[in-house]
């Protein structure tokens, strides 16, 4: 019975979060968000920026708009693109959005992004980046050969890329580009990760290893309200389509949290009761 | 060199290259970088066939000799056998391999993964008990920053958002450093280990 | 519109786990197991064996460098498929070791490059003033306009108290998981205070796995909501199905 109390509890705190419409209590951005917002939304025409997206199907919610915002951005600047995986679904995602963003910027594949796809290696794969680009792969995510493909040739090395921004959850990620590529390669190394990982990686940023950092739901409805209102990017990113979205998810998150708390609390009262119960027969 | 040693001189070589790659190779575009990494990534991929390969085998005996559940391990051959077909031909970016990807492995692994909350509510209301100070500091620290960074109201988000956000910036932050100093401290003592040609696990040997 | 209900029977059909363990949801578990395995190993051939082995060796020795580095990396595997063979199978050890011994040293190199020296370098910052505790005292400042005597105080000494704290903290930890004995009385003190920094970071990790796991959950309920319909008969056809099963249950799977 008590477990089929908690399971409701959960199910009526999303199904209500999502359809409440009440706008969430403002909270602060943090600095950490602002600064991984800077490092993207600084990248300039011809600069280079690489994308590792290392996270799995299930993350998409938390992260998805990051890496649709990320791309928006840098599209939008004229930087150009190369995604990465250190996983063949992180490879499966980083194709679809990179496609998407290509579209809704009417960019040309080959020319001003490329999808290089699934690393494998994981650590190894990190150190691949310091070699020359051609020697480090053969073929994109699609098969087609490098050499067909414009920026490949005018790209030397991944490592000299302007920026490095890694949206990852679990491993290999997050751990393997900080622990193998940081302070070698990136010039400024942006992680974005689910709320499960935050709490390692809030080290890494405090200690300055990381330019910027997003963790979780909050801080990327955080990154997307910050690029709502850059005047750089004058209002042209969907940004304010994702905060719509992460809007939502964050109202259903706060209900959630309730009911588990609710559930801790219930938990905890019901112990005593039992055990007063207990004493008294 | 004997048959046992040999294995242990490559770990001992290959773990020296990589350990000290950072000092030693100055031309980082040198063949030497490509070769040991190439070779590493090779291994990895070789590896993981196998692996995978004796997953398969174990679920194709089971189907042989008709044990319970033999109808699982026939959906996971098929699974298998069509989803590795259709990609090889295919490749990645193939039309079905994208399909099989958005519309059957993506919403299983997120089903699968979503399973963990329900279990984590159930466990927070029949299991999880502040017995002793630590698990109710614990507890408390737990609820406190979930409270916080998804605040219900707006006296929430301006009594514990601070605290939560406090939370992760001061003792998470020590606590973290912690624990990986001592993942640190345990990456280079196998390391020595390997050097030293203590660790032999590897080889499939176990020391009593 | 097939693509879409397939998503969706197999989310119930993985969801309905909940009420408790059934033939429908041990089919998906199987499926997702071969789906999982299939998308590896295509990946692994195609992405990595073709591209880096075959693509090189196709390219001949014109490619320098390249050709040599694939040619040991096919001996390398060739020893590696020795293992199946008996009298060879002390060569199939070789490149597990070559891959042991690299992985082992790659990561004794990034910790001690990336954590142990930031990590406890930032630690001991703490004990001179810098640039980066200066910012967040003006970032505290201008967060708390306007601003009096206590929000003064608060922002000037804050950030040096907690960077004091952080040092002591992860000092403390270290006392709590190195020294098992603690008779003296001072160190048996420090070593509580690094439990409970030890405490509340698992709290907050624990919180944060909540978290994301809640993320998780509510991405699938807003799937089912951007197509309702075909949510709901998803969930008839899934519901009708165990109510089935239930009378009849099948013992193969």
């Amino acid at each position: 019975m008590t477990r089929w109390l908690a399971i409701a509890a959960l199910v009526v705190a999303v199904a209500v979060g999502l359809c409440s419409t009440r706008p969430a209590p403002r909270a602060g951005i943090a600095p950490q968000v602002t600064q991984a917002h800077a490092a993207i939304a600084e990248l300039t025409t011809g600069d280079l920026l690489v994308l590792a997206v290392d996270f799995d199907p299930a993350s998409v919610p938390e992260l998805g708009p990051f890496v649709r915002l990320t791309l928006d951005i840098a599209l939008m600047r004229g930087a150009r693109v190369i995604t990465v995986s250190l996983t063949p679904h992180g490879a499966m995602l980083a194709e679809r959005f990179l496609r998407e963003a290509l579209a809704s910027r009417k960019a040309t594949y080959g020319r001003d992004a490329i999808n290089l796809g699934f690393l494998e290696g994981r650590s190894a794969a990190v150190h691949l980046t310091g070699i020359p680009l051609q020697r480090m792969a053969s073929r994109d995510h699609a098969g087609n050969a490098l050499g067909d493909l414009p920026l490949a040739a005018e790209v030397s090395r991944l490592a000299d890329a302007a920026s490095f921004v890694v949206a990852a959850s679990g491993a290999p990620g997050a751990f393997e580009w900080l622990l193998q590529g940081q302070g070698r390669f990136a010039r400024k190394l942006v992680i974005a990760t689910t709320s499960i990982d935050g709490p390692q990686l809030a080290a890494f940023h405090a200690s300055g290893q990381i330019s910027g950092l997003v963790a979780g739901a909050r801080d990327v409805a955080a990154f997307a309200d910050i690029a709502a209102n850059d005047p750089r990017l004058r209002g042209d990113s969907d940004a304010v389509g994702h905060l719509r979205e992460l809007a939502a998810q964050m109202r259903a998150q706060r209900w959630a949290h309730l009911a588990l708390v609710l559930c801790l609390v219930a938990g905890q009262g019901l112990t005593l009761w039992r055990g007063r119960k207990k004493g008294a027969t | 060199m004997t048959k046992a040693g040999a294995p242990i001189v490559c770990a001992m070589v290959a773990a020296t290259y990589w350990a000290l790659e950072p000092v030693i190779d100055v031309a980082r575009d040198g063949w030497l970088k490509t070769f040991a990494a190439d070779l590493v990534v090779a291994i990895i991929a070789v590896v993981t066939l196998v692996a995978i390969a004796g997953v398969v085998a174990r679920e194709g005996g089971k189907v042989l000799r008709r044990e319970s559940g033999h109808l699982s391990s026939a959906i996971v051959l098929v699974a298998f056998a069509v989803t590795f077909a259709i990609g090889v031909a295919q490749g990645p970016a193939g039309d079905w391999f994208v399909w099989i990807f958005d519309y059957v492995y993506a919403p299983l692994e997120s089903s699968l993964l979503a399973l963990v909350a329900f279990a984590l509510v159930d466990t927070a209301l029949r299991r999880m008990r502040a017995r002793s100070g630590e698990t109710a500091l614990i507890i408390a620290t737990a609820a406190i920053v979930m409270l916080g960074r998804a605040p219900a109201t707006s006296a929430a988000a301006t009594l514990l958002t601070p605290v939560a956000d406090w939370l992760t910036r001061v003792p998470n932050v020590a606590g973290q450093r912690v624990l990986l100093i001592g993942a640190a401290i345990a990456a280079c003592s196998t390391l020595l280990r390997l050097l030293l040609g203590v660790e032999r696990d590897y080889l499939g040997e176990r020391r009593s | 519109m097939i693509g879409p209900l397939i998503a969706l029977l197999l989310t119930f059909a993985v969801l309905s786990f909940v009420w408790r363990d059934n033939p429908l949801y041990r089919v998906a578990e199987g499926l997702f197991l071969g789906v999982a395995l299939g998308l590896f190993a295509a990946f692994e051939v195609r992405q990595v064996l073709l591209p880096r082995i075959w693509d090189r060796l196709a390219a001949g020795p014109a490619t320098g460098p390249a050709w040599v580095t694939t040619l040991l990396v096919v001996l390398g595997l060739a020893l590696m498929l020795a293992r199946r063979v008996p009298p060879l199978a002390w060569l199939g050890r070789l490149p597990v070791a070559v891959a042991v011994g690299s992985l082992a040293g790659m990561a004794a190199a990034g910790f001690a490059r990336t954590v142990l020296v930031p990590q406890v370098g930032a630690s001991a910052a703490s004990l001179v003033i810098t640039d980066s505790l200066s910012h967040e005292r003006s970032v505290c400042l201008l967060e708390s306009q306007p601003a009096n005597a206590l929000t003064n105080i608060v922002c000037s000494f804050g950030p040096y108290l907690n960077q004091l704290l952080i040092l002591f903290a992860v000092v403390a930890g270290l006392v709590y998981f190195v020294f098992s004995r603690r008779e003296n009385k001072g160190l048996r003190a420090v070593s509580r205070f690094g439990g409970w920094i030890v405490m509340m970071t698992l709290g907050v990790t624990l919180g944060s796995m909540a978290m994301a796991h809640f993320a998780v959950t509510i991405g699938r309920a807003q799937t089912m909501m951007e197509t309702p319909g075909l949510a709901v008969l998803a969930l008839a056809i899934v519901v009708l199905t165990l109510l089935y099963l239930r009378r009849d249950p099948p013992r193969a799977v």
